[in-house]
């Protein structure tokens, strides 16, 4: 009897340690991804756990209440205002001074780095820091009390603490989004520039038709991924205002954390935690559609 | 080829086995083959608390040994909720927040101790036997208590040409004199005229409207209703919002940074508990005086207290044994005394030790044994037992918060009443 494996035993053969190869990360990701995400769609349609006692189905009566809620339905708007607002300023903050940077200027080098510093410092140490300085007896108001300027009332300003929030996040995203724009814009091939050049296309010409377009995988991807890290932005939250003053910065994983873990209700944090990932989805869905309308 | 492939294989093997996190603790609960018990004990305290204490247990019961399992105090409700959700055998003790204590126990999460009440009758403050109990039934053993005082800085005082608060346990000074003297201060060069330690918690803020008549802002027969908009607590919490509008109290500051205000020598007047003195005693910038928890002029006195009591898994393997230690812990004299750390004992004899060692430490320490003595048998009004406590107590923090930050008090409070009463409905009706 021959010894050499035939074609089809051979391809087997190969397939147990291909499997068990991708088994650690089989694993992980119904540990990790599924597994939680069916608990919680799970626990969202059940009443939450009052001790002992088995819960029971409640199915959508749960959502039901969840968007009856003010302080919910509060939360998700502010969610929205913050999106609106803090997406579009950091991707556009992010791009000029990507832009800027990667021209040969001197000092850029530098420049780069400083911005790209508050990306080394976890959320929740930079947390701290800028709750020392919105104090307000703090720093900056010290400064604005230099400029003649009357002392603000910042995280604790019912119209400024989101702003505040805005500022402090986007002091560590735009740092962070800027290196991927960076890392494209190296990769446009220069001679499109000399061409476009050549053809008398001035600063803003070469801009709108060169860059943007070139650059248009790497901002598909910071468009996508900056959304999503905004939508679940909660560390910054927590530390510095708890979601006050008047809930004006009570941010979704805010107040689905609050009903988990101050409040003991999970089946309510699982039904917000469901909707999170539900908008979630539709925005990603959105974005790439978007995205890939008129791409070759 | 043969031997690479099953190398190969066992090092996948080996790698997903990693990867699913294998491994277990191991048995820790109930009794080993030597006859020993081994009693895990979880609470949220500073490490050392509880070192002398179990020293002197295991030591008269060399069979029984206790295992600590220390939480961060903001984890501890969350951690055992869940472990006891479970059924968790690995819990024998575990210490409860005394305002929790009604919704463990209506939860099943805690083992009735009446055998135990029994034999406390007597040793330890009826006050905090009746705390402890919920439904006529005991539910955990109390194990301190605490109040609340108003401590003063003699210097900016003096400078401001302001009289001292009377020390006197009986003469509390009024919040309307305090604003007026914190005011006075402040023009005469001190940074801010009063502080609270905990400026937006419950515990703390709930006698400004006990002693106005408000009540504890919960009333019906399981103290299911909210009842925060009562003249009592519009009144009380129009003030509170005034002294921050005033700039007699600083905004956005957290409770952790507030003693470090008074300690550094910049505020006229801070209101906390005796553990606050230990610290301003290492500051050398700031010499000050202490007098009882101030009142409202229209009002009576009222101060906080209560404090961590331990209670006993209802899913332990070892209860004997762990009623053993509690009794030893809060019961027996010598083991609650060994329990005090820096806190006040509740067990009758232990209360003393620790006034008398207290006042040992000079004229200043005497003078807050005194206001303890007094505010504990006096004024103290406890928070209240339902089962909604933990709700009621984050929406009242925020609005505490809030009130703090600028929202007019009577339009904050009638919004936390709304909320509240949407909240507790799902007490109401289990």
């Amino acid at each position: 009897m021959s010894t050499v494996p035939t074609r089809t035993s051979r391809r087997l053969g190969d397939l147990p340690i291909a499997l068990t190869f991708l088994l650690p990360a089989l694993l992980a990701a119904v540990l990790l991804r599924l597994w939680p995400t069916a608990k919680a769609v799970w626990d969202s349609l059940r009443s939450t756990a009052l001790g002992v006692e088995p819960t029971h189905w409640v199915g959508v009566e749960q959502y039901r209440t969840l968007l009856d809620d003010p302080a919910f339905l509060n939360s998700l708007k502010i969610t929205l205002l913050f999106g609106i607002i803090v997406n579009p300023l950091q991707i556009a903050v992010a791009l000029a001074l990507a832009v800027l940077f990667n021209e040969r200027i001197r000092g850029a080098g530098l420049m780069r780095t400083l911005v790209f510093l508050p990306v080394a410092i976890p959320q929740s140490v930079s947390a701290v820091i800028w709750a020392v300085a919105f104090r307000p007896d703090g720093p900056l108001n010290g400064v604005l009390a230099r400029l003649g300027i009357a002392p603000q009332g910042f995280l604790t300003s019912p119209g400024q603490a989101l702003a505040s929030i805005i500022v402090v996040v986007s002091w560590i995203g735009v740092g962070y989004w800027m290196m991927f724009l960076i890392a494209g814009l190296k990769e446009i091939d220069p001679t499109l520039y000399e061409a476009a050049s050549l053809d008398g296309a001035g600063r803003w010409a070469r801009f709108r038709g060169i860059t943007l377009p070139q650059l248009r995988r790497q901002l598909a991807f910071v468009l996508v991924a900056d959304t999503i890290s905004n939508l679940l932005v909660f560390a910054p939250v927590q530390i510095l205002t708890g979601g006050g003053p008047n809930g004006r910065t009570d941010l979704i994983m805010n107040n689905v954390f609050e009903r988990a873990y101050v409040r003991a209700d999970a089946g309510a944090a699982a039904a917000g935690t469901v909707i999170v990932a539900v908008i979630a989805l539709a925005i990603v869905l959105v974005q790439f559609r978007l995205l890939s309308k008129g791409s070759d | 080829m043969h031997q690479n492939r099953t190398f190969a294989l066992t090092a996948a093997a080996i790698l997903s086995l990693a990867a699913a996190g294998c491994g277990d603790g191991g048995d820790d609960s109930g009794q080993d083959a030597g006859g020993n018990t081994t009693l895990t004990f979880v609470n949220a305290q500073d490490p050392g608390t509880f070192d002398k204490v179990i020293a002197a247990f295991e030591k008269a019961n060399p069979t029984i040994k206790i295992k600590q399992q220390a939480v961060p105090f903001d984890d501890l409700n969350s951690t055992v909720q869940s472990r006891l959700g479970a059924k968790d055998a690995d819990i024998d003790l575990y210490d409860v927040d005394e305002p929790r204590l009604a919704a463990f126990a209506s939860r099943g999460f805690l083992e009735p101790l009446d055998d135990l009440r029994g034999q406390a009758e007597g040793k330890i403050d009826p006050n905090a036997l009746k705390i402890t109990s919920y439904d006529g039934k005991q539910y955990a053993m109390p194990r301190w208590t605490s109040t609340q005082l108003l401590y003063f800085n003699k210097d900016l005082l003096a400078k401001a040409k302001v009289a001292a608060p009377s020390s006197d346990p009986a003469q509390p000074i009024t919040w309307e004199q305090v604003t007026a003297d914190g005011k006075k201060a402040q023009d005469a060069g001190a940074k801010y005229g009063l502080i609270f330690d905990q400026v937006d918690r419950y515990y703390q803020l709930q006698p400004l409207a006990e002693s106005l008549g408000g009540g504890p802002g919960l009333s019906g027969a399981d103290l299911l209703q909210p009842d925060v908009t009562n003249a009592g607590w519009t009144r009380a919490f129009t003030w509170y919002h005034d002294i921050f509008q005033s700039g007699v109290a600083p905004r956005g500051i957290n409770p952790e940074q507030t003693p470090g205000l008074f300690a550094t020598g910049g505020t006229a007047f801070f209101a906390g508990g005796p553990w606050n003195a230990a610290a301003f005693d290492k500051e050398k910038s700031v010499d000050y005086g202490v007098a009882p928890f101030p009142r409202f002029a229209p009002g009576k006195p009222a101060t906080s207290t209560d404090s961590w009591s331990t209670g006993i898994s209802p899913f332990s393997d070892s209860k004997d044994a762990a009623k053993k230690f509690l009794s030893y812990m809060t019961i027996d004299a010598a083991g609650a005394t060994a329990t005090t750390s820096n806190n006040i004992p509740v067990q009758k004899e232990a209360f003393q030790t620790y006034l008398k060692n207290l006042g040992a430490k000079g004229e200043r320490y005497q003078q807050i044994a005194d206001i303890i003595e007094q505010s504990l048998g006096a004024t103290a009004v406890s928070r209240p037992i339902t089962t909604g406590f933990v709700d009621f107590e984050s929406v009242m923090n925020k609005a505490f918060a809030d009130i703090r930050n600028g929202t007019d008090a009577t339009t904050r409070l009638t919004q936390a009443g709304q909320e509240l009463d949407r909240d507790l409905a799902k007490y109401r009706t289990k």
